[in-house]
């Protein structure tokens, strides 16, 4: 199966990081592994890229880190903050209409 | 087979992009744990060489390095606004960093001022420097903090440009406005008067205090051999355009 990166995916690592952490906290493997499970295998995450990202979204306060064990093993968790709520509902928001749009203008090429 | 070459390299690409140590630190203690679960997956599912394969899934170490200290720029005001942090807050904010320093040392100055009997007023600096056996030591106490207050400027400067993981080349304009300032800007102690004024300041000989504007200069050059340079430019560029394999951010499959 061949990978791409098209540009248009600018953005949308944001929304799905913190739409997987609004459900629960969870560490970068596993962040990494949901999106590719959740997606089908349509949208994977590069594995070491995750951790710049979630080190930004927690300077920037919408993600927060503890260390936690589970299993015997210590890991890093990320959950969202209230920001973090804030910044997901107007990331969707942007999402939704974006796709709405593209749809419509798509739809109507087809037509 | 172990793959021994990840961690390390990566913590040489982060230490040539300057990323601060405690970064470093978390940096590298999250990949190791990230290899060691894509390891004991890739050993699960019956690979050959699980290590270097969870190793080739991680990507290439400069360019991870390159995104993360990258974050780490973008994360900080300093980061973001370096022109401004660092190129014009030391000439706006400096004199008055200095000024500021130089007042908590001299406070000290000022109680011992009044534990030899010269009284608290505005002018007791000025009356103890009269005296032939208390000007000597005020003269070098004045010195001594003058040279901390500028020293600590600088290095309060440098610190925070290296916190923000900046190329070393933003120490240059903090290097040069304070060299400058210290050129200007001059706590002085006489017989009779101590001031802070806008001068040349002189030195023991008569001649321009060339070692004050030189204080932070010495600082800044031992923060630029302390930040090295990263070794392989082609890696940032690599970085840049995120076209390095595997170390991209976010992949859309093909069927």
């Amino acid at each position: 199966m061949a990978k791409t990166n098209p540009s248009f995916l600018n953005g949308v690592p944001e929304l799905l990081v913190l739409r997987l952490l609004s459900r629960r906290a969870m560490y970068g493997y596993e962040i990494v592994q949901e999106i590719r499970l959740q997606t089908n295998e349509g949208l994977t995450f590069g594995e070491g890229c995750i951790y710049p990202y979630l080190h930004y979204l927690e300077a920037e306060k919408f993600v927060r880190s503890r260390r936690q064990e589970v299993g015997g093993r210590s890991r890093n968790y990320y959950e969202l903050t209230a920001a973090g709520h804030k910044r997901l509902a107007r990331l969707t928001d942007e999402w939704a209409r974006v796709a709405t749009a593209v749809a419509a203008l798509m739809g109507g090429q087809h037509a | 087979m172990r793959d021994d070459f990840f961690l390390p390299a990566l913590r040489e690409q982060l230490a040539v992009r300057g990323c601060p140590r405690p970064a470093a630190r978390r940096i590298l203690r999250e990949a190791a744990e990230h290899l060691e679960d894509l390891e004991l997956t890739a050993r699960n599912a019956g690979r050959e060489n699980p290590s270097a394969e969870a190793a080739g899934q991680l990507g290439d170490p400069a360019v991870l390095a390159e995104r993360h200290v990258s974050a780490l720029r973008l994360a900080s005001w300093w980061g973001r606004h370096p022109l401004v942090g660092l190129g014009l807050l030391p000439l706006l904010a400096g004199p008055v960093l200095w000024l500021v320093l130089l007042g908590a040392g001299m406070g000290g100055g000022a109680w011992l001022v009044i534990q030899l009997g010269f009284g608290g007023s505005s002018n007791a600096f000025s009356l103890a420097a009269g005296h032939p056996a208390v000007f000597p030591w005020l003269w070098v106490g004045t010195r001594m903090m003058d040279v901390a207050a500028l020293a600590l400027t600088t290095q309060l400067f440098c610190w925070r440009a290296r916190r923000a993981a900046l190329d070393r080349r933003w120490l240059l304009p903090v290097g040069a406005v304070l060299s400058l300032q210290g050129l200007w800007l001059v706590a002085r102690l006489q017989p009779h008067m101590f001031s802070i004024l806008f001068a040349l300041p002189r030195g023991l000989l008569g001649q321009f205090d060339w070692a004050r504007a030189a204080i932070p200069l010495l600082i800044t050059a031992l923060h630029w051999t302390g930040a090295r340079r990263a070794v392989d430019p082609s890696a940032s560029g690599a970085a840049r355009s995120g076209d390095a394999a595997g170390s991209s951010t976010l992949f859309l499959h093909e069927n």
